[in-house]
C-alpha cells in the first residue's frame, strides 16, 4: 500500500521540519571496547571472542584506553564539553545477537556532552549542527537471517548469529534537535555526515566506511507547522547505511508526513527502515514501553576518569581538521570556492591530495580526476577510489606529459591501459610502445610522404589556406601510429610549405 | 600415614605442615578426603559434582612439585572444594540452577587460577541455593544439603554445600560468595568460619554474577587461620576485574597469629546495637553474650555502638540486589550455553518465545521472585523511587560504619538470628526467610569485610555464629579478635566445637582404613 | 517452638521492615501493590513465561515484600548522593593489547543449537 506524499517544495511551505540525528561510529580500535579480543573485518564467524564479548557466566568487562582517547579526539573535534568523570549504564533488552543481554552505554554522564560541528554547503553557507552528545558504547553480534527473501528478516525462518563483531566499540553522536532547515533538511543532513565521515577519518579512529557498516545512522523527522509551534511527533528511520538513503530518507518523511498532517492525519510515534527498491521507508513498529531499557549504572564498572591533563594532550596530537586543511589546500592549489567544491563532493579531494604529493601539479591532477577518470567510474558503477589505478600512477603520467614524453593522446591511452589491468603505466607503455616521436628525421619523412600523396592540399596551404592541414598532419599521425609530437609536425610542416 | 579419620580431622594448616614435613602427601590427603565424600554425601549431599580423576592428578603433580624442590606457597598441597557458583575449566559449573545443566566452561575464575598456581587439588563443586539466592540451600535445583549436625536442618546457605562440606571433614577448605551472608549466616549455622572479604578485596573474574556491587568470593574453613592463610591465597588485585582494589592485602595471616596470642588490650570493640536485643534466639543471645566477656577478659574494651541507619539494610538490598540480579540474569536466553526449551505447540516459535520458554523452565521460584522485583525497580517511572533510594541510603550507611570505626576497631553481632531450621520451615514465607540475613546484610552494602566464627552451641545443641565487622581494607583489623576468641572458647570448651559433632560417616571409614596404614 | 522464634525474629527487628508483625499474619489480605496486568508486563520485560499460578503468587508476595522494603523512600533525601560501588575506585584503562581468543570450537561447544559455525536463533519476528 504507497503511502501518500506530497510535493516536497509545498511541504516545507506549508511546515517546519526539524530533524534529529543519531550517527553510530565503529572506532577502529585493535581490541573491543571491554574485552580483549582482536577485532578483524571478514573472520571466521566466533573467533573473535574470548568470555567477555561471549558474555559467559562469570566474564566482566574491563575498558579500552584506546577507546576512550579516540572519543575524546571525536569530542575534541565537535567541541563538546568534555567529562573528568564518566559512567557506563546498561541498557537492558533481550535479542539474540546480544550476548549478554544488555548493551553497556553511557546514559547520564556521557563522556563528551554538548557540542557543535559547523558544516559547509555547497553554496558555502555555513551551518551549524548543535550537538547534544556522543558517547561511547558497544556493538551487538551480527544475524543472519536465513529462508527470507535476499536473506531478510521479513520471512526467515531462522537466523545465524556471529558474536565477532559483539563488543566492537562504538560512539553514538546524538544531535539536539536541528532546526531552522526549511527545504535544506536533506542537504543538511548529507553534509554533516559526510563531515562526520571526513573527521573520523582525519582524527584515524574510524574507517567510517558506511558501505561497510562502520557508520550508521537513525534518522528522526518531525514537523511542525511553524518555528514557534511546539516540536510535532516524530518517526525515527533506523540504521540507514548510505549519504544518499540518509538524504532520501529525510526528504520521503517530510513529504509523507506533510500529506498525512494536511489529510488530518497523526504521525505515529514509529521505527521504520530506508527502503532502497521501493525508495520509500518502510516497516513501521510502534514505539511502546517495551523500550524501557531499565538503565542504570553498570555495577561492574566504575567510574571514567579523564584529567584536563590527558585531554591537553590528546589536544596537541590532534591532526588538522579536514575543514581546515580544505582551506588551506584551496589557496595552495589556488581553486575557487566552486571548483574546491566540485572536487569534494566528486570524493576526489584526497586523490588529488596524494597526487599532488606524488608530483603532479594541482591543475593536471585535477583535470584527470574530474574528468577521465570521473567518467570512468560512473561507467563502472564504482567509487574513484575503487579504480584500479592511483594517484602516483596519476603522477606518472602527468610528469611524463610534462616532460613531453607523451602526448595528451597517448596519455589517455596509457591510463586505458592501466584501468585494464594491463599494470603500471611505464609498464602499459612499454608493451604498447607508447613514445612521442620527435625525431626529426622520421618526422620530415613522414611529412615529405604526406606531402607527397596530398598535392592538392599542399597548394592550398601555400596559397595561404592553412584549414586542410590537418589532412597533412593526420596522414602523419597515422603514418607514426599516433605517436608524433602534434606540435613538431605542425613546425615541420609550417616550415616545408614556407620554404 | 595416619588413618584417614584423624588426618581428615586436621586443620588446613595442619595438614599443610605434614606435607611439608613429607609425613602425607597430597595425593593421600586429597584420596582421604575423597574418601570421605564417599563415606558422607548420602547423608550430607554437599557436593553436586566430585572431580576425583583431576583433583587426584593436580595432586600428584604438587607432589612432583615439592618432590622436585620448588618452593611452595602455604597452601600448597591441601585439597579444597569450590562452590558450583565459580566458573572452573572442564567441571560441570551450573550454579545449582537447571538452566546451566551440563555447562562446562572453558575458562577458569581467576581465583581458581591461583589455586592451581598454588598446586591445591579441586575436589569439586558444592552445592547452593540457585544462582546463590536463599538462605538455606533448599532452593538448588538438583537437592538440598543436609546440616552435619542435624540431618533433617537445613545448613544455611546460599553456601551450604561449602559450609557442610568442611563441617563434614569432606574438606578442609572450600570456597564460596557471600552477596548478603552467603558465606557466613551457613557458617554461624553449621560452627564453621566463614569470612567475606572487603568488596574488590578478591577478583570477581569468573564468578558467576549474583549482584555485582554486592558479590565477594571469600574462604569457607574450620580455623580462623585456615581462612586467613586462603584469603591470602585467593586475594589481591585483578586487572580482569574492574572493581578489584589495586592495592596489596593488609596482613591477614600475621593478625591471625597474632590474634592466637589472645591478647587484645587497648582494642575497642562496638556492639551494634541495631543488631541486637529482642529478636535473638535466646540460646544465640547467650552464646553472644559469653564470647563477649571472653573479649573483655582478653583485654578489649566492649562498647555500644549505633549504626543508625542500619534497619534500611533489608529495605535497600532488597531493591538493589534483585535489580541487579535482574540484569545478571538476563544473559541466560538459551542462545549460547545452558539449557533452551521452544514455546509448546500453538504458540510462535520465535527467539522471543524460546527466551521466555527457557527462562521459565529454566529458573526457579525465588530466583523468578527476585528477577520480577528487580525489573519492577529499574523500570521506568520507578527507578527514583526504588533503586535510586536505595542507592542513597547506601550512601547513608557507609557514612554510618565510618563514624562507627572512628569510635571502635571492629563491631560485632550475632551472625545469624537463629540456630539451623527444619527443611520446609520457612521456604514458603519469603519475608522471614530475608530476615535470616539482618545482621549479614548491611556488610555487603558497605562493602566492609566481616567474617562469623563459632561461638557454641544453643540450648537446642546447634551452632551459633559469632561476626566481626571491620573497615574497608583492614580485613585483617578483624581477623586479630576472632583469632583470639577462636583461641579463648576453644580453652574454654578444652576441644573446638566440631569435636562435637557426632560422625558416623567417618566412624565407617576408620573400620576400613585401620588397615591402610602406608610407609612413604 | 519455631512459631515462637518466628513471632520473635519478626517482632524484634520490626524497624527493619515497614509494618508491624500483625499485619504480617494477614499479609496475603495487605493491600496489593502489584496488578495481575503488571506482573505480566515485568514478565514479559523480564522474558520469563510466567504460568497464572506464578503470576498470582509473584503478585501476593511482592505486595508484602514491597511493602516493607518502601521505608527507603523514608530517609532517602534529595541531598544525598546515590552510592552505585561501595569501595570508591576509578575505572582501570586497560592498554589496546589483545589476548588469544577462544578457539571457535570451545566458543560454540555449550551453544544448545549451532550450525555452520554460528549459534541459531528461532525466527525473530519484526525484529531490527
Amino acid at each position: 500500500m504507497a503511502e501518500k506524499l506530497m510535493k516536497l517544495s509545498e511541504a516545507v511551505k506549508k511546515f517546519d521540519p526539524v530533524l534529529g540525528l543519531e550517527t553510530h561510529v565503529e572506532l577502529s580500535t585493535n581490541t573491543k571496547l571491554f574485552c580483549p579480543a582482536h577485532i578483524e573485518f571478514g573472520g571466521e564467524p566466533n573467533t573473535q571472542l574470548t568470555p567477555v564479548s561471549l558474555g559467559l557466566p562469570g566474564s566482566l568487562p574491563v575498558v579500552n584506553k584506546a577507546a576512550i582517547d579516540y572519543a575524546i579526539k571525536l569530542g575534541l573535534a565537535l567541541h563538546c564539553d568534555i567529562a573528568e568523570w564518566s559512567q557506563f549504564a546498561r541498557k537492558n533488552y533481550f535479542y539474540p545477537d546480544m550476548p549478554r543481554d544488555y548493551q553497556i552505554s553511557q546514559y547520564d554522564k556521557p563522556l563528551n556532552g554538548e557540542g557543535y560541528l559547523d558544516v559547509e554547503l555547497d553554496d558555502g553557507t555555513i551551518f551549524r549542527v548543535p550537538i547534544e552528545r556522543a558517547h561511547v558504547e558497544d556493538d551487538a553480534g551480527k544475524n543472519t537471517h536465513v529462508g527470507g527473501a535476499d536473506g531478510r528478516i521479513e520471512g526467515a525462518d531462522h537466523s545465524l548469529v556471529d558474536y565477532n563483531r559483539a563488543g566492537v566499540p562504538l560512539i553514538e553522536i546524538v544531535t539536539k534537535p536541528i532546526t531552522g532547515i526549511g527545504g535544506r533538511a536533506s542537504e543538511i543532513a548529507g553534509a554533516y555526515v559526510r563531515a562526520i565521515r571526513d573527521i573520523v577519518r582525519a582524527l584515524n579512529i574510524s574507517h567510517a566506511r558506511m558501505e561497510q557498516g562502520n557508520m550508521r545512522a537513525d534518522v528522526n523527522v518531525s514537523l511542525r507547522d511553524t518555528p514557534e509551534s511546539p516540536l510535532g511527533t516524530r518517526s525515527e528511520t533506523k540504521n540507514v547505511n548510505s549519504f544518499r538513503g540518509i538524504e532520501k530518507t529525510i526528504n520521503y518523511e517530510i513529504r509523507r508526513q506533510a500529506a498525512l498532517l494536511t489529510d488530518g492525519g497523526e504521525v505515529l510515534q514509529e521505527t521504520r527502515h530506508w527502503d532502497e527498491a521501493s525508495q520509500t521507508t518502510a516497516g513501521g513498529r510502534l514505539k511502546t514501553d517495551a523500550d524501557d531499557y531499565r538503565y542504570f549504572p553498570d555495577p561492574d564498572l566504575v567510574m571514567v576518569h579523564v584529567t584536563k591533563e590527558h585531554i591537553d594532550e590528546l589536544a596537541k596530537q590532534m591532526p588538522e581538521m579536514p575543514r581546515e586543511r580544505r582551506n588551506r589546500l584551496q589557496g595552495e592549489w589556488g581553486l575557487s570556492d566552486k571548483e574546491m567544491r566540485d572536487l569534494i563532493n566528486a570524493d576526489a579531494l584526497d586523490l588529488v591530495e596524494e597526487t599532488v604529493t606524488s608530483g603532479a601539479t594541482a591543475a593536471g591532477a585535477r583535470k584527470w580526476w574530474l574528468g577521465e577518470l570521473s567518467r570512468e567510474a560512473n561507467e563502472r558503477g564504482t567509487s574513484l577510489e575503487e579504480l584500479p589505478i592511483t594517484p602516483a600512477h596519476v603522477a606518472e603520467i602527468e610528469k611524463l606529459i610534462a616532460a613531453g614524453t607523451l602526448t595528451d593522446k597517448l596519455a589517455k591511452q596509457t591510463v586505458s591501459g592501466v584501468l585494464a589491468g594491463e599494470g603500471t603505466p611505464a609498464e602499459v607503455i612499454e608493451k604498447h610502445g607508447y613514445k612521442v616521436v620527435k625525431d626529426d628525421g622520421a618526422l620530415e619523412k613522414a611529412v615529405a610522404d604526406a606531402f607527397a600523396a596530398n598535392p592538392d592540399v599542399v597548394e592550398k596551404m601555400k596559397s595561404g589556406n592553412m584549414k586542410p592541414m590537418g589532412v597533412i598532419i593526420g596522414a602523419v599521425m597515422k603514418a607514426t601510429r599516433g605517436q608524433a609530437d602534434a606540435k613538431a609536425v605542425s613546425k615541420l610542416v609550417m616550415a616545408k610549405i614556407k620554404g | 600415614m595416619a588413618s584417614t579419620n584423624d588426618v581428615v580431622k586436621l586443620s588446613a594448616a595442619e595438614m599443610a605442615e605434614k606435607l611439608k614435613a613429607g609425613e602425607v602427601s597430597s595425593k593421600e590427603l586429597t584420596q582421604a578426603q575423597l574418601d570421605v565424600i564417599e563415606a558422607a554425601e548420602p547423608s550430607i549431599q554437599a557436593f553436586l559434582k566430585v572431580a576425583g580423576e583431576s583433583a587426584l592428578e593436580q595432586a600428584e603433580a604438587s607432589d612432583k612439585r615439592r618432590a622436585a624442590g620448588e618452593d611452595l606457597p602455604a597452601l600448597a598441597g591441601v585439597p579444597i572444594a569450590i562452590k558450583d557458583m565459580i566458573v572452573t575449566k572442564g567441571i560441570e559449573t551450573t550454579a545449582a540452577s537447571k538452566i546451566l545443566e551440563g555447562w562446562v566452561p572453558p575458562y577458569d575464575a581467576t581465583v581458581i587460577e591461583k589455586l592451581k598456581k598454588a598446586g591445591m587439588p579441586i575436589l569439586g563443586k558444592t552445592n547452593l541455593d540457585e544462582f546463590a539466592q536463599g538462605s538455606s540451600t533448599e532452593h538448588s535445583a538438583y537437592h538440598p544439603t543436609n546440616n552435619p549436625w542435624d540431618t533433617t536442618r537445613v545448613p544455611g546457605g546460599s553456601g551450604g554445600g561449602s559450609a557442610a562440606a568442611v563441617a563434614s571433614f569432606e574438606a578442609p577448605l572450600a570456597l564460596g560468595t557471600d552477596t548478603g551472608g552467603s558465606i557466613r549466616q551457613p557458617g554461624s549455622l553449621t560452627g564453621t568460619v566463614g569470612v567475606k572479604p572487603t568488596y574488590g578485596g578478591v577478583s570477581r573474574f569468573g564468578a558467576i554474577a549474583m549482584a555485582s556491587s554486592l558479590d565477594q568470593i571469600g574462604p569457607v574453613s574450620r580455623t580462623v587461620l585456615d581462612s586467613a592463610l586462603l584469603h591470602e591465597t585467593i586475594g589481591g588485585y585483578d586487572e580482569r576485574d574492574s572493581t578489584s582494589i589495586p592495592e596489596a592485602l593488609p596482613s591477614i595471616v600475621k593478625a591471625a597469629r597474632e590474634g592466637a596470642a589472645r591478647d587484645l588490650k587497648g582494642m575497642k570493640v562496638g556492639v551494634v546495637k541495631e543488631i541486637s536485643g529482642e529478636g535473638f534466639q535466646p540460646g544465640v543471645q547467650a552464646r553472644f553474650n559469653e564470647s563477649l566477656k571472653l573479649l573483655e577478659d582478653m583485654g578489649a574494651e566492649i562498647v555500644d555502638v549505633s549504626v543508625p541507619h542500619l534497619p534500611y539494610s533489608l529495605g535497600a538490598y532488597y531493591i538493589i540486589m534483585p535489580s541487579e540480579v535482574s540484569s545478571n540474569l538476563a544473559r541466560y536466553d538459551g542462545m549460547r550455553y545452558g539449557l533452551r526449551v521452544m514455546p509448546p505447540e500453538g504458540v510462535p516459535q520465535t527467539a522471543a518465545n524460546m527466551m521466555a520458554y527457557t527462562r521459565e523452565a529454566g529458573f526457579g521460584d525465588e530466583v523468578k521472585r527476585r528477577i520480577i522485583l528487580g525489573t519492577y525497580a529499574l523500570s521506568a517511572g520507578y527507578y527514583d523511587a526504588w533503586y535510586g533510594s536505595a542507592q542513597k541510603v547506601r550512601t547513608l550507611i557507609i557514612r554510618d560504619f565510618e563514624a562507627a570505626f572512628n569510635k571502635v576497631d571492629v563491631l560485632v553481632s550475632p551472625t545469624s538470628p537463629t540456630t539451623a531450621f527444619k527443611f520446609g520451615e520457612q521456604i514458603n514465607d519469603p519475608l522471614t526467610m530475608y530476615m535470616n540475613d539482618v545482621a549479614t546484610i548491611p556488610a555487603n552494602l558497605a562493602g566492609i569485610p566481616a567474617m562469623s566464627i563459632p561461638a557454641g552451641l544453643s540450648d537446642d545443641g546447634l551452632p551459633v555464629g559469632f561476626q566481626f565487622l571491620a573497615p574497608q581494607k583492614r580485613d585483617d583489623v578483624m581477623y586479630k579478635p576472632a583469632a583470639a576468641l577462636e583461641a579463648a572458647l576453644n580453652d574454654k570448651w578444652k576441644a573446638p566445637i566440631w569435636s562435637e559433632l557426632k560422625t558416623p560417616w567417618l566412624a565407617s571409614l576408620s573400620a576400613d582404613s585401620a588397615t591402610q596404614t602406608v610407609e612413604e | 517452638m519455631t512459631e515462637e522464634l518466628r513471632k520473635r525474629l519478626l517482632e524484634g527487628f520490626r524497624d527493619h521492615l515497614r509494618t508491624p508483625y500483625v499485619m504480617f499474619a494477614n499479609y496475603h489480605e495487605a493491600m496489593p501493590t502489584f496488578t495481575k496486568e503488571q506482573i505480566d508486563h515485568l514478565g514479559d520485560l523480564a522474558r520469563i513465561a510466567l504460568s497464572d499460578d506464578e503470576t498470582e503468587r509473584l503478585q501476593k508476595d511482592l505486595n508484602v515484600i514491597a511493602e516493607s522494603i518502601q521505608k527507603v523512600q523514608e530517609v532517602a533525601g534529595e541531598d544525598v548522593p546515590p552510592t552505585a560501588n561501595p569501595v570508591p575506585l576509578e575505572a582501570h584503562l586497560r592498554e589496546d593489547v589483545a589476548v588469544t581468543p577462544l578457539p571457535q570450537a570451545e566458543a560454540l561447544a555449550g551453544g544448545p543449537k549451532t550450525e555452520a559455525g554460528m549459534f541459531v536463533a528461532p525466527q525473530i519476528l519484526g525484529g531490527e
